[in-house]
This record gives structure tokens, C-alpha cells and sequence, in this order.
């Protein structure tokens, strides 16, 4: 099933990549990724949420001589992001009908060979297959910016490549140290996740340049610079302006994801006391990105650099609530991380809808679109209030509990820095909403048409899960408590086992189809 | 006579060499088609391969000529793969805008004529050959750069790369002296085996080992005697850079992972150990910095292969010091290395002319017009920087665990930054093609090497997505 997932999009990239003509690229792409997901949320039956345990398990040795695995699971951690990816799919595709003319099936494959590496990382449970994927989703969005961008995009591409790429090398060597440290402890080499929260590395006091912290440091500059973290985060808000809509949306709702994502299932349970040794730091630090995306995003003019210093500072959010350490900030940040998809896509989506029609980002040119694109108006007013955390929507939700947990934690600091934020988080929105919509429409309004049905169609689920995961939160975070919770008590000693109804007794090997070259010698895993 | 069947490839490949080249005295020196001439040499390369499999030591190792050559499966293996670069280099150089077409004949003749000199190198027993057979392999180098291209810059190229490659062989000879003298035969594993007690007491022996390795490591360009590469690049031929790029390189690689196997662990060289490790990080870094700050395509990709050198002598030094892999990874990114090296400068034929320079601007809009093309250089540019899921991914990840299996850290950390660097140049290429289009003009490339580059483009993509089946560990 989780194979499936994975790899249905990859394959469907290869055979759309060959069809010419953009109409029928279209309608296909848009029967695939509607069935997708529909199929994935098939997980909603199958997934089990009482248990913190990994499931829907397919486990095959892939490469035996470094012990790396082909090891997917599912557990309360990932679940939601593999829904969102599935869900972003057919809104990524629906919302580039008429955005995207040259190239078309080029732009399709991208987006599903994207799909396919996104789904990877959320799925795999062994480091480097997870390494794999993380780093191999840069190629097909490295495209999407650079072929289907603005103007400035080959810069942007560029950036945005060289930034992603340099934290992962650092990645790849923490992972690589692991399994190293991993074989010195067992004598056997793997690269899997659940041998890895098994070690434990030596953590000498305070003294800065112990195993641990340096191995934290690694991976903590590589999810850092996805989150994007605000020393590293110059890379996004030109990756947003220059990257088309659909691109932004997905790079908003998903890519940052995989940062925010390998904080807790990385970060949290390999390195317990560098994170506890560290968290002060690390969240005064993403108070003051909060506050610091928020002004920057006061500053803007172009509507869509405002929207991704928007996601800077909110970003910063989870960080905060993942860093308090206590149960309120988990829970806050791992909710944030979906409220922000939801929002900050659907803003996204929002500004390429009015881009398409103008071609113009610049908010100073704007005036009384409201009376032109009602709807639009509307739903943009809407999907704001979540970024402001407004009750009744996702994000208040999500940063009252980060504010909870930053207040029970003691960062005073960043309680003050946080809490300023949703002041300045409101002020920028509400300058943005102001300028564009409120007044009498100017000369640039003047052929501007409203939104269509698909438009609608489009923007519509977002807006019902601003408001559903404002009202029913429980709703949503039922799926992930158990391992949020288990996460959280078993912080030091945090062991992840298979449930055992999907573990297979033993496990297949693709080398042994493989190995055949070389007879008579004995592999074993 | 078993030492003449198991050198028969040899034999083979020079019988022939020489047909076309006698084809053309016959025809009053003119030159019949270069895919007469040039089938004649492949088919002599199959041969060559046919018969190498038929005498497949499988584990033996076999002597030859009262031990002046030593044939084992390592050896064998690593015939296999010079044999095919010689393939590739031989379709490449196929009506080849820079190689001179009345000569063709010779520069074939040449070309196999080094491939034996290689041959002899790596199958060497003992010194004094490895000696011959690097300098006919170094003869014909500098004949066919001196051929490369009217004109007296090739002659002065040429020169220039004579009079330093002598130097180095000079120096190599040098240090075979002095095993000579201090030892009193050629015989590395012989030597070995019989007195470690006197090369670990022994000064001399280590002044010849460095000389030893200093000869060799001229040759694969490695940092600080890479700076020939530069006006061999202005003189000669693509495929003949290529040939020297990959050839050369698998050659004098699998011969120092065969001999230094025994020298490192008894003579005390930790002192040694650090100036190698050091050489090794600074090709990573000055070949990436120097790749990074080119504007000639060829000249980066060219520079960016004294950076794989360094990886190369990293995975080469951690495997004498013990790193249990060691062979099968070396083995693993060689194999990587000499598909991606091939194919990238394969891709570049269409845009190349007479001249040497191949401004990155030659590329651009490659993608709207030959789509499999910029996706196949792609895959090579990719594999080269490292980048999952090609095969150059898993060769960076056996660097990476070669020198955490052996604690050199701070290797570990140049290592990274050197790769970091090689993401900026690599990508240059790629967003020529795929972004910018202005170049109006019609890009061909010859019918016979979109398979070969479709071969060499599968072997990437499936030694990285299924390694183990490429892994002889």
C-alpha cells in the first residue's frame, strides 16, 4: 500500500512525459491525482491510531553491504503529511490548468516525480532511503522553479538548490556516523531508523563538541535550512516569488514540511539531551525569526514575498512549540506545521489566482479588488484569519498551544517574541487585505474577471479546513496523539517497534535476485 | 606457452591495431572511411574482451613471464573496464570534429597503442614493467597530443607535457633504482614478504616509495600535479582528454590498490600517511575551486575530475589503512566515475569545433530541442555532483563511510565542502539547457552515440537505485 503510494506517481511521470498533447497531459493528470488521492485516504481505514506503533510496514534489504534497507511504515507522525501530500497532488494539478502552456507535460511529471519523492521521505523509516528521497525532491522542484518561474527564476532555482543541498551533505555525513556508530555498538551495519533510537551517544555535560552535539548540529543545519530557520532562510521567499503558483503552494505546504517533520522524528528521539541542552537557544532563536519574518513581511510590496515571509514566521512557530519541550508545544507545533499548509497554500494559490490575471505583484498597484473578485475576496479574508490565528480557525488552535508550551517551558523571551508575533502577524495580513481588496478599484482592476468554478473548486477545501480544523481540532490530531504523546513521554528512551500484525517473519531480500552474478557466495542481511 | 594464451588480449589488441594502419600504406596513404578503420579496432577490442573472459582467473592468481606480469581476478576486472573505456573512446573519436581525419588511421593505432601500455601497467609483476608499460603508454600520449591539432600549438603542448612527464617518469625511475639498490630486486611483493623488518629500518626505502608514488600520482593529475591538465586540455582532442581522464586513472589506481596493500601496514609512514591524506583533500578542494571559476564547460569538467581523483585516493588511503570495503567501493566508483566522465564528455561532441573552448553558452536551449539529450546530460551532470538516486550518490556515500570507518573526521568535513562547492558548477550546465533559449541553431548528434550515451545513462540510474548489483564486495 505504502509502496504504492510512493511509486504510482513516479511511474504515471515517466508515461505522462511521453503523451504531447498539453490537453490530454491535463485530463489525465487530473484523473491520476484525483484517484490518488482518493486511494490514500484509504489510510483512514487502515491506519490504526490507538497505537504509537509503525504500520503498514514493507520491509526488503536494498543494498545489504551498507545494511540499507527498503523500509517504509506509517505512524501518527507522518500520517497526516502523507494525506497532505496526496491531497496537494490534484490541487497542484487543477490549479495550473491554465497557468502552465509550454512544456505541459514536462510540468506534470515534475510535480508528480515531486509527489512521489515527498511521499518517500515522509514514508521511510531507513535513514538513507530517507536521505534519498529528502534530497532527490530538490531535482524535480529545482525544474519547476527554473523552467516554469517568474523572471529572476534562474537565480532563485539556483539558490534554493545550493541552499537545500548544502545543509542535506551534512545530513548525509550525520547519517553516515550513525550507522558507523551503530556497527562499533552491534557489530552490524544498518541504516535503519529503529536501530539508530536503540544507540546511545555520548553526551559529555556541557562540553560543546561532544558526538551528540555534533551529529544534532548536522542534522539540525539540514532541517534548519528547510524549515527554513532565519539565518538559513534566504533561499524561500525568492523561491516563492519566482516559483509559479502551484510550485509555491506545494513548496509551502510540503517541502517545509520535511524539515519540520525531521525535527520530530530525527531530532527529538536520537538526541535528547543536545536538545534539551539546546532548547533555550534554539527557541529564543525562533522567537526572534518570528518576529523578524513579521516585520520583514510589513516591508514587503510584492504580495508574494509577504505571504513567504509570512511562512518564515510561522515556521519559526513550530520550531518554538517543538523546542518548549513539553507536551502543549508538541502538540502546538506538529498541529501548526498543518494549520500553515493549509493557510499558507491556500494563500498561495490565492495570490497566483489574482497573478494570473494581472500579472502584476505589487501590492501598491492594487485597489479595491473586492468589488471585482468577490469570492476571491472572501476566502482570502478567510484563509488570513487562520495565519492570524484567529479563534474558530486552525491557527489559533495551534499557536495558543505553542504559547502554552513556550509559556510552561519558562522561555520568557520567546513568549514575548511569539506573542508579539501574532500582534505583527495580524498587522501585516491586515495591511495586505486593506491595500489589495478594501477601496474603489483602480485603473489595473478594470478587466479583471472573478473567479471561475474550478477556482472555487480549488480553494473551496481549504477554506473548510480552516474552519474544521478550528472547530474539531480532536478531529485531527486523534491520528497523531498516541505517537505525539509516546513521543513526548519516552522522550529520553524513545524506541519505535513494529506493530505486529504487519511484521512479515522474515524479511525478503532484493539481493537475492540480485546477486546472482556472483555464485556460490552467501549474503546475508 | 600458458604465459602467451593468458596474455593473448594483448596480443590481440595489437595484431589489430595494426590493419588499419596497414590498410592505409596499402591504399597509397589514403584513409579508407573511419568506420572501416574504426570497426577493425573495435572488433579487435572485442576480441580482446572474449578473450579475457575465456581466461578468467576466477580467483587464481596466475604468473606470467617468469612473474614480470601477475594476473588475478582484481587485475582481470579491472582489464575488463579499460578494455570497455577503450570502446567508448574509440566510437567517441567516430568522425570527431577535432580529430584530424587524415589521420585517423595513426590515431587509432596510437590510441590502442597506449590501451596496451595500460594493459601491460596494470597486469605488471614487478617494477622495471610497470615502468615500460607506463612510459608506451606515455609515449603514445604525447604523440597523440602532438598530433591533436594543426598548428605549433600542439607541438608546443605536447612538449611542455613530455618534458614534465619525463620528469615524473624520471623521478618513478629513480625510486625503482633505489628499491633496486637498497633490495636488490624489483619485486614489490616479493620485497615485502621476505624483509619487512629491513623497510621498516630503512630510509632509503621510504625516499622510493614517495618517489614511487610521486611518478604515479602525476599521472592521475592529483593536487599538486594536476597543473599539466591545463595545456593538455588547449592541445589535444576530447576523447583522447577523456581516455587520460578515465583510462589512465582506473589504470594507476587498481595498481597502487594492489601494492600499496602491503606497504602501508609495515613501513611506519603515518607521517606519509598525512602528506597523502592531505593530497587527497586538497584536490578535492582545489578542483572544485578551480572547476568552479571556469567559464569553458570542458575545462570545468576537466578540473572537476582532479576532485574525483581526491575521493578516489581518499576511498584508496582508507582501504590500505584497513577499511574493510575498501576494494569493492573503489572498484564501485570506478566503475561510476569512468560511465559519468565518458558520458558527459560524450554529450559535448555536437557543440564542439577545431578550437579547444566550449563556452557554456554552446548549451542553451538544448532542452526544447533534443529533450532526451539535456535529460541524459542531466543524469550524468547529477551523478557527478552526487545527488540521489544516480550511481555517483552511493560512490559519495562509500567516500563519506571510508573515512568515518577509519576516524578521519576531519577529512570528512574538507570533503564536504569540497562536494558543496561542486554543486554550483554542476548546475551551471543544467540551467543552460533546460532555461535560457536563444541558440536558433540545430543541434545534431550522430545516430551511433544516442545508444551509447542511453547505455551509459542506464548504468547510472541502475547502480543507484540497485546497487548491490554493481557491489563485488
Amino acid at each position: 500500500m505504502l509502496s504504492a503510494l510512493i511509486f504510482l506517481p513516479l511511474i504515471f511521470g515517466v508515461v505522462i512525459s511521453f503523451i504531447k498533447s498539453s490537453r490530454l497531459c491535463r485530463i489525465w493528470s487530473a484523473i491520476f491525482s484525483t484517484v490518488y488521492f482518493l486511494l490514500s485516504l484509504s489510510l483512514f481505514v487502515l491506519f490504526d491510531s490507538q497505537t504509537e506503533k509503525l504500520q503498514l510496514v514493507e520491509q526488503l534489504s536494498w543494498f545489504p553491504a551498507l545494511g540499507i534497507q527498503y523500509f517504509v511504515g506509517l505512524d501518527g507522525l507522518s500520517f497526516w503529511f502523507v494525506i497532505l501530500t496526496a491531497f496537494m497532488l490534484p490541487v497542484c494539478v487543477y490549479s495550473s490548468w491554465n497557468l502552465v502552456h509550454e512544456k505541459v507535460s514536462g510540468f506534470y511529471c515534475c510535480l508528480f516525480l515531486m509527489s512521489t519523492s515527498v511521499m518517500g521521505t515522509f514514508l521511510s523509516m531507513d535513514t538513507v532511503l530517507f536521505y534519498i528521497f529528502f534530497e532527490s525532491s530538490l531535482i524535480p522542484l529545482y525544474f519547476i522553479i527554473g523552467i516554469w518561474g517568474g523572471k529572476d527564476r534562474i537565480y532563485a532555482a539556483f539558490k534554493f538548490f545550493i541552499y537545500t543541498a548544502f545543509g542535506s551533505l551534512f545530513l548525509l555525513a550525520a547519517i553516515l556516523a550513525l550507522m558507523h556508530l551503530n556497527l562499533q555498538s552491534t557489530g552490524e551495519i544498518s541504516s535503519n531508523l529503529l536501530d539508530f533510537y536503540k544507540l546511545e551517544l555520548p553526551f559529555l555535560g556541557t562540553h560543546l563538541f561532544s558526538t551528540q552535539n555534533i551529529l544534532f548540529f548536522c542534522f539540525f543545519l539540514a532541517f534548519a535550512i528547510k524549515l527554513p530557520f532565519v539565518p538559513f532562510h534566504t533561499w524561500l521567499p525568492l523561491a516563492h516569488v519566482e516559483a509559479p503558483a502551484p510550485g509555491s503552494a506545494v513548496l509551502a505546504a510540503v517541502i517545509l514540511k520535511m524539515g519540520s517533520y525531521g525535527f520530530l522524528r530525527f531530532l527529538l528521539p536520537l538526541f535528547p539531551q543536545s536538545v534539551e541542552f539546546f532548547a533555550p537557544v534554539i527557541s529564543l532563536l525562533a522567537g526572534i525569526g518570528i518576529v523578524y519574518g513579521a516585520f520583514m513581511a510589513l516591508a514587503q510590496t510584492n504580495m508574494k514575498k509577504l505571504v513567504a515571509y509570512s511562512s518564515v514566521s510561522h515556521m519559526a512557530y513550530v520550531l518554538l512549540g517543538i523546542f518548549s519541550l513539553n507536551l502543549y508545544g508538541l502538540i502546538g507545533g506538529f498541529y501548526q506545521m498543518l494549520t500553515h499548509a493549509v493557510s499558507s497554500a491556500a494563500l498561495f494559490l490565492l495570490v497566483g489566482m489574482i497573478y494570473e490575471r494581472t500579472h502584476n505583484l505589487n501590492i501598491l498597484d492594487y485597489k479595491g479588488l473586492a468589488k471585482k473578485m468577490p469570492w476571491l475576496a472572501i476566502f482570502f479574508f478567510i484563509v488570513s484569519l487562520s495565519a492570524i490565528a484567529l479563534p474558530a480557525t486552525g491557527g489559533f488552535i495551534s499557536e495558543f498551544l505553542i504559547l502554552m508550551g513556550a509559556f510552561s517551558a519558562k522561555n520568557w523571551g520567546a513568549l514575548i517574541f511569539g506573542i508579539s508575533g501574532v500582534v505583527f502577524g495580524a498587522a501585516y495580513m491586515l495591511y495586505l487585505i486593506h491595500r489589495v481588496f478594501f477601496g474603489s478599484p483602480s485603473l489595473l482592476m478594470e478587466k479583471i474577471v472573478s473567479l471561475n468554478k474550478r477556482e472555487i473548486l480549488i480553494i473551496m477545501p481549504f477554506v473548510l479546513l480552516v474552519f474544521g480544523m478550528g472547530i474539531f481540532p480532536h478531529m485531527f490530531l486523534k491520528y497523531s496523539s498516541t505517537s505525539l504523546n509516546y513521543l513526548h513521554k519516552h522522550k529520553t528512551h524513545y524506541k519505535l517497534s513494529i506493530k505486529t500484525s504487519s511484521l512479515k517473519k522474515t524479511v525478503p531480500s532484493l539481493s537475492n535476485i540480485t546477486i546472482s552474478l556472483k555464485e556460490g557466495e552467501d549474503k546475508k542481511l | 606457452m600458458n604465459s602467451l594464451i593468458l596474455s593473448s588480449p594483448l596480443w590481440s589488441l595489437f595484431l589489430f591495431s595494426l590493419i588499419p594502419l596497414s590498410l592505409k600504406v596499402l591504399n597509397k596513404n589514403r584513409e579508407y572511411s573511419p568506420f572501416v578503420s574504426a570497426s577493425f579496432i573495435l572488433g579487435g577490442l572485442f576480441v580482446s574482451l572474449f578473450l579475457l573472459f575465456f581466461n578468467w582467473p576466477e580467483g587464481r592468481s596466475e604468473t606470467l613471464f617468469s612473474s614480470a606480469l601477475v594476473f588475478n581476478s582484481t587485475r582481470a576486472f579491472a582489464s575488463l573496464l579499460l578494455l570497455l573505456t577503450g570502446i567508448f573512446v574509440v566510437i567517441m573519436s567516430i568522425q570527431h570534429p577535432q580529430v584530424d581525419k587524415n589521420r585517423f588511421s595513426e590515431i587509432l593505432f596510437l590510441k590502442i597503442g597506449s590501451l596496451i601500455g595500460l594493459l601491460i601497467l596494470l597486469w605488471s609483476g614487478n617494477l622495471l614493467i610497470a615502468f615500460i608499460g607506463l612510459e608506451l603508454a606515455s609515449l603514445a600520449f604525447y604523440l597523440l597530443i602532438a598530433l591533436g591539432r594543426t598548428g605549433d600549438f600542439a607541438l608546443k603542448a605536447s612538449f611542455k607535457y613530455f618534458v614534465l612527464g619525463s620528469v615524473a617518469s624520471a623521478i618513478l625511475l629513480y625510486g625503482i633504482a633505489l628499491v633496486l639498490g637498497s633490495t636488490g630486486h624489483f619485486e614489490l611483493q616479493k620485497m615485502f614478504q621476505q624483509s619487512p623488518e629491513l623497510i621498516t629500518r630503512s630510509r632509503l626505502l621510504v625516499l622510493a616509495f614517495v618517489f614511487i608514488m610521486v611518478g604515479f600520482l602525476f599521472k592521475i593529475s592529483i593536487f599538486p600535479f594536476h597543473f599539466w591538465l591545463q595545456d593538455v586540455y588547449r592541445a589535444s582532442f576530447t576523447p583522447l582528454l577523456v581516455f587520460m581522464a578515465t583510462g589512465l586513472k582506473l589504470t594507476i589506481f587498481i595498481l597502487l590498490l594492489e601494492w600499496t596493500k602491503n606497504i602501508l601496514p609495515l613501513v611506519e609512514l603515518t607521517s606519509l600517511l598525512s602528506v597523502f591524506q592531505w593530497m587527497a583533500v586538497l584536490s578535492v578542494l582545489f578542483g572544485n575551486i578551480i572547476a568552479l571559476l571556469q567559464k569553458d564547460l570542458k575545462r570545468m569538467l576537466l578540473f572537476s575530475t582532479v576532485a574525483h581523483s581526491g575521493y578516489l585516493l581518499m576511498i584508496l588511503i582508507a582501504t590500505q589503512n584497513g577499511f574493510y570495503m575498501g576494494k569493492a567501493a573503489l572498484f564501485y566508483y570506478l566503475m561510476v566515475y569512468m560511465a559519468m566522465t565518458l558520458g558527459v564528455f560524450i554529450c559535448l561532441r555536437p557543440f564542439e569545433k577545431e578550437e579547444a573552448a566550449l563556452s557554456l553558452d554552446k548549451l542553451k536551449g538544448l532542452a526544447s530541442q533534443k529533450p532526451l539529450h539535456a535529460f541524459l546530460i542531466t543524469v550524468f551532470l547529477l551523478s557527478l555532483a552526487g545527488v540521489p538516486p544516480t550511481g555517483g550518490f552511493i560512490a559519495k556515500i562509500f567516500v563519506f563511510h571510508s573515512l568515518l570507518d577509519q576516524g578521519f573526521w576531519w577529512m570528512l568535513f574538507w570533503t564536504i565542502i569540497g562536494s558543496s562547492i561542486a554543486l554550483f558548477y554542476y548546475l551551471k550546465p543544467m540551467i543552460s539547457m533546460y532555461i535560457s533559449s536563444s541558440n536558433e541553431k540545430k543541434t545534431f548528434f550522430p545516430y551511433f552515440i544516442t545508444p551509447v550515451l542511453l547505455l551509459l545513462a542506464g548504468f547510472i540510474l541502475v547502480s543507484g537505485v540497485l546497487p548491490s548489483l554493481f557491489y563485488f564486495g
